[in-house]
């Protein structure tokens, strides 16, 4: 087993592993850990990266040496490496967030002061928070506290769940790791408090219901292809097509639907909103910038390498383009009437799904107005997905960065001001300009404009689009573009006007201006500034998802 | 001569990293400035007018290899899968960059005496460096994608500039500002998008890119659409009419920021677009060839027309520039649509003259407002008395608008004229005769209010014409208790000395109006360099 090899497991079973060792420690402790361990896997990461990219190979370790189909694989080809990136970075921008400040981590309720001092900063090992209706019924109701210290083994196990999804190399891993996902951002949202217990419960439906979807999709899957790993079972599905096709398809059709309750595709969007933004500062960034990217990793998985494409999915792929069609408009548009900071960019999350699944109708062929023939157009069908895929794959990733820029810059406000009502938050960007600037960078990322990631992305999936003769997706991303702008203008601008009169200006107590260190700004600016560089890394991504491609 | 030799083997040696080092020190600066802090006055101010004096050295020892000896130091680094950035310095683009380094350094003196003991400068000087990255980004440009990412960058740099004081009426503006550019930006960026999947990606040449060429003659249509899409999101931050609503509005801006919009970033961008891509990716030919030019031409030519009716109705001194440079910026692309080597010369001379004359007028603007609160024409009375130094500078650069010789304005509207009357539009000249009379009734007037008229005595505006001046009253007010003749103790009352570090750039300015137009016919002044580049174009 190589460097590199062990470095793939353990991305997956560090995390897990410290998650349970954190759950057993007090606070400080876990605190140390997540930290330590966020600093770990940055290293693990780079010989991975390494091979990929650079090297040019598919990494790949059978657990225990046992080869699929009887054993289980953890494989790292281009759309891993880039998407394990994705979880890393982000990832330890937030662990170091969290830990510089802890009252992002959530809603704790404790017991009055008086009955018990203020010893015990974390319950010793509950990894859920104790349920209020203990504490009501007493004489004395208990105290809500900022800081959460369950928010630890929930967020590394999260973590090790993410980079199973992004690692795994068969289909039932994938689900364990998406499950593991699931329930834990269930849990993380419901560290809000209990104004956001109501969101959880409403999360850990949609949760469960696609992962159901997708456990029998799977379990299709099998029955037809007798293995659970990736390519063997694309390979089986493309060989003996006629018999296997019916079942095939349906698989894909309830994987898909699956996946879109997840990552919340119009119209199964209204989970996403009090979810999304009712969390805690810190968990916010992590559901919008990563959460959500684990189902899409899955449906392209499954699109691209299971399952072959066919004329048969033709209605599948228009539906789906329509509805991302669909999310990329009325999103925005959404967006545009919210009056909170949270909620707005948690609608920018809806609309930008959309793009994602604009996709779709790549996958699905061209139209009859191909422009084959006209001077300098050489683009094979290939060329039309593969372009498709830099291009949704750049856009979901430059979202990842911008976004969670963006919600920890806005999570930061509404937990120093104690709201993020967009007109009581009036010019208090001229306290923290730092953040400001992050929430500019983003917006350029999350607007795709040049020079970002996502700019990137929206050129490949243009370029993709007119090739496939699908002009509409212009429009769409054209108006996408606009709407998204829009929105992100007025969610921003306020903060820079000067208040009109010093009255309704929003007061905060001296001793939190201090608390905001610069230390607490960095981690929005540095993934602000990421946004921004990641946009150069166009060809780059290109290069990178060649490996392992299935063309 | 031993710099240009040293010069061309530096070239050949970091040739291509020359346009990367320029675009690169304008990120430094703002690197450097953002994160200092309010009152690190000097430090900001070194990094600033250091790193601009030594672009403004860079683009002057790239002038003998680049104009002369036909050198062309290109960077190119892979972008997206089969695009390239590439930056290129080219005489168009040394001719732009020239104008941009240039007058940035003069803006940034301005800027900061005008700036002086007002908030969030830091954050006004990053951005300010980003702006002119931007800038000297657009005319390396050496292919359509790379002109484009900079062009977007451009908006949304002087976003926060325009929006700068804060206030409900700039932030306003900033966004109708926004709003315009983002839309026509979107349109540039489809057309590029089409045009790239037709022809590659388009690199800029001389006469044409080839893709694009033979798109334009095997499907006239969609190359027409495309030029469509293009121009017309060029024409937003050009402020063609009808899209030039954002100018006027965007006047709210800080003096030195309304400046550069107006001489060197924003509409010179806007311009600059449009003559790279009649000229080098569509080539003259291929698009005179799908008569898109002649539409143009009238669209120009009603914008130079209106612009100066509207400007001549205005009150508010900068609303009248404003809408003057509407007019004005419309004559470089009247100058490149007539398909004439003198008229399109004359267009490109005029992007340099207009530059400099526009950033004149708007210096002095700046300093009447600053210095004396004077917004409004009719509070202009006596000005001449009051402030003699930048009134002189003032009408030096409303004479040059007006195209009075010796100025600069002279010799690019006179070349224009003899371009309108060897093309096939001759009806042209009318327009600029028309445009000409019309600039004269609305600076004339300014003028002569100025100085022919006798100063308000308002005791309010002598208050706050000795609160700007720096105490500078009480030694006027000696000189004045010589003479006992009751006038002039009141001429020597009302006579204010201007902030040296507002009055300097604004003198240099006006110097190089007049400067510029009397060495036009010297090798490597702007009008010889347009003509070099003009003859480039044609062949």
């Amino acid at each position: 087993m190589s460097l590199t090899q062990s470095a793939l497991g353990a991305l997956v079973l560090l995390p897990l592993l410290v998650a349970a060792v954190t759950a057993v420690l007090p606070h400080t402790p876990r605190r140390t850990l997540g930290v330590g361990t966020a600093l770990v896997l940055p290293v693990l990461l780079a010989p991975v990266l390494w091979s990929t990219a650079v090297d040019g190979d598919v990494v790949d370790l059978a657990l225990g040496g046992y080869e699929p189909p009887l054993g289980i694989r953890l494989r790292a080809d281009g759309l891993s490496a880039a998407f394990l990136t994705l979880s890393v970075v982000v990832g330890t921008a937030i662990t170091a967030y969290a830990a510089v400040l802890p009252h992002s981590t959530g809603r704790r309720i404790v017991s009055p002061p008086t009955m018990q001092p203020e010893g015990p900063a974390g319950p010793g090992g509950g990894a859920q928070p104790e349920p209020a209706e203990q504490a009501a019924p007493a004489d004395r109701p208990g105290v809500w506290r900022p800081g959460h210290p369950s928010f630890w083994p929930l967020w590394l196990a999260c973590w090790s769940g993410l980079n199973a999804v992004f690692l795994s190399g068969d289909l039932f891993n994938t689900y364990v790791g998406l499950e593991l996902v699931g329930m834990t951002a269930v849990a993380l949202v419901a560290l809000g408090g209990r104004s956001s217990w109501q969101a959880a419960l409403r999360y850990l439906f949609v949760a469960v219901l696609g992962s159901l979807l997708l456990l029998i999709g799977i379990g299709l899957l099998v029955s037809i292809t007798g293995t659970l790993d990736v390519l063997q079972a694309g390979a089986v599905l493309a060989d003996a097509p006629e018999e296997t096709r019916p079942a095939a398809v349906l698989a894909l059709c309830l994987i898909t639907v699956g996946m879109c309750l997840k990552v919340a595709l119009v119209p199964f969007h209204t989970w996403l909103i009090p979810a999304h933004a009712g969390a805690p500062s810190a968990v916010s960034p992590l559901l919008s910038a990563l959460v959500i990217k684990a189902p899409v990793f899955v449906l392209l998985r499954v699109w691209l390498w299971v399952v072959p494409a066919g004329e048969d999915l033709a209605v599948l792929t228009v539906v789906l383009s329509v509805m991302g069609a669909a999310a990329v408009v009325g999103g925005s548009v959404l967006a545009l009437r919210q009056t909170h900071l949270k909620p707005l960019i948690a609608y920018s999350t809806v609309a930008q799904v959309g793009y994602w699944f604009l996709f779709a109708a790549m996958v699905g062929g061209s139209s009859s107005g191909s422009p084959e023939g006209l001077p300098g157009v050489d683009i094979t069908e290939d060329d039309v997905v593969s372009s498709a895929l830099v291009g949704t794959v750049a856009m979901a990733l430059g979202h990842g960065l911008a976004k969670a820029a963006m919600f920890l810059a806005a999570g930061f406000l509404k937990d120093l001001y104690g709201t993020d009502e967009m007109d009581r938050l009036r010019g208090v960007g001229q306290h923290h300009p730092g953040l400001v600037m992050a929430m500019g960078l983003s917006a350029v990322g999350l607007a795709g404009l040049p020079i970002s990631l996502s700019f990137s992305g929206k050129w490949m999936l243009t370029t993709s689009a007119v090739a496939a003769g699908h002009y509409w997706a212009v429009v769409v991303i054209v108006i996408g573009t606009i709407l998204s702008a829009a929105y992100l203008v007025r969610a921003i601008a306020p903060l820079l006007v000067e208040s009109e009169d010093e009255g309704t200006a929003v007061e905060v107590p001296e001793w939190q201006l201090e608390h905001a260190s610069v230390l607490t700004q960095l981690p929005p600016l540095v993934l602000g500034l990421l946004t921004i560089v990641a946009g150069f890394g166009g060809a780059l991504l290109g290069d990178l998802l060649t490996v392992g491609a299935p063309w | 001569m031993v710099i240009p030799e040293l010069m061309e083997e530096v070239l050949e040696v970091s040739g291509r990293f020359v346009p990367l080092v320029m675009v690169l020190l304008s990120v430094t600066a703002a690197v450097l400035i953002f994160p200092l802090r309010e009152q690190s006055v000097r430090l900001r101010s070194t990094i600033n007018i250091g790193l601009a004096v030594i672009k403004v050295v860079l683009v002057a020892l790239l002038v003998p290899p680049v104009v002369v000896e036909g050198v062309r130091p290109e960077f190119s680094t892979p972008f997206l899968p089969g695009l390239d950035l590439v930056l290129r310095v080219d005489p168009l683009a040394l001719f732009f960059a020239g104008l941009s380094v240039l007058l940035w350094l003069l803006t940034t003196i301005y800027a900061v005496g005008y700036l002086e003991g007002k908030t969030h400068r830091s954050r006004f000087f990053g951005f300010f460096s980003l702006c002119v990255t931007a800038t000297v980004g657009l005319s390396f440009s050496g292919n359509l994608i790379t002109f484009l990412l900079f062009y977007e960058l451009l908006t949304l740099v002087t976003y926060p500039l325009v929006a700068h004081w804060g206030n409900p009426a700039s932030v306003r503006a900033a966004r109708l500002y926004l709003r315009y550019a983002l839309t026509g930006g979107l349109s540039v960026l489809v057309g590029v998008v089409w045009l790239t999947m037709h022809a590659g990606p388009v690199d800029f040449t001389e006469g044409g890119a080839e893709g694009v060429v033979e798109l334009a003659r095997q499907e006239p249509m969609q190359a027409t659409v495309i030029f469509v899409m293009l121009v017309g999101g060029l024409a937003v931050k050009t402020a063609i009419f009808p899209l030039h609503g954002w100018l006027p509005a965007a006047m709210v801006a800080p003096a030195p920021v309304s400046a550069l919009l107006h001489a060197v970033a924003v509409v010179k961008a806007g311009a600059f677009g449009i003559v790279r891509v009649i000229d080098d990716v569509y080539g003259v030919e291929a698009a005179d060839s799908l008569g898109v030019l002649s539409p143009l031409l009238v669209m120009a030519c009603v914008t130079v027309l209106f612009g100066s009716y509207v400007a001549l109705r205005q009150q508010d001194l900068k609303r009248r520039l404003a809408y003057s440079t509407v007019s004005q910026v419309s004559y470089i692309v009247i100058g490149i649509t007539l398909v004439d080597v003198i008229a399109t010369a004359g267009g490109l001379a005029h992007l340099v003259h207009q530059g400099i004359m526009k950033i004149t007028l708007f210096f002095c603007a700046g300093l009447f407002a600053e210095v004396l609160h004077v917004h409004q024409v009719s509070e202009m009375r006596g000005l001449g008395r009051r402030m003699p130094w930048t009134s002189a500078a003032f009408t030096v650069g409303a004479f040059g608008m007006i195209g009075l010789p010796p100025t600069a304005g002279f010799v690019s509207k006179w070349q224009l004229g003899q371009g309108a009357l060897a093309s096939e539009h001759p009806w042209v000249l009318l327009v600029l005769l028309a445009s000409t009379l019309l600039n004269a009734a609305y600076f004339l007037p300014v003028v002569y209010t100025m100085w022919f008229h006798a100063p308000e005595l308002d005791d309010e505006d002598g208050a706050d014409g000795a609160d700007a001046a720096d105490g500078a009253e009480s030694a006027d007010a000696a000189d004045g208790a010589d003479s006992a003749d009751d006038e002039a103790d009141d001429e020597a009352e009302v006579a204010v000395r201007e902030p040296k570090v507002l009055l300097i750039p604004t003198a240099v300015t006006a110097v190089l109006v007049v400067g510029v137009g009397l060495i036009a016919s010297l090798p490597l002044s702007p009008w010889e360099t347009a003509r070099i580049i003009a003859e480039g174009v044609f062949g």
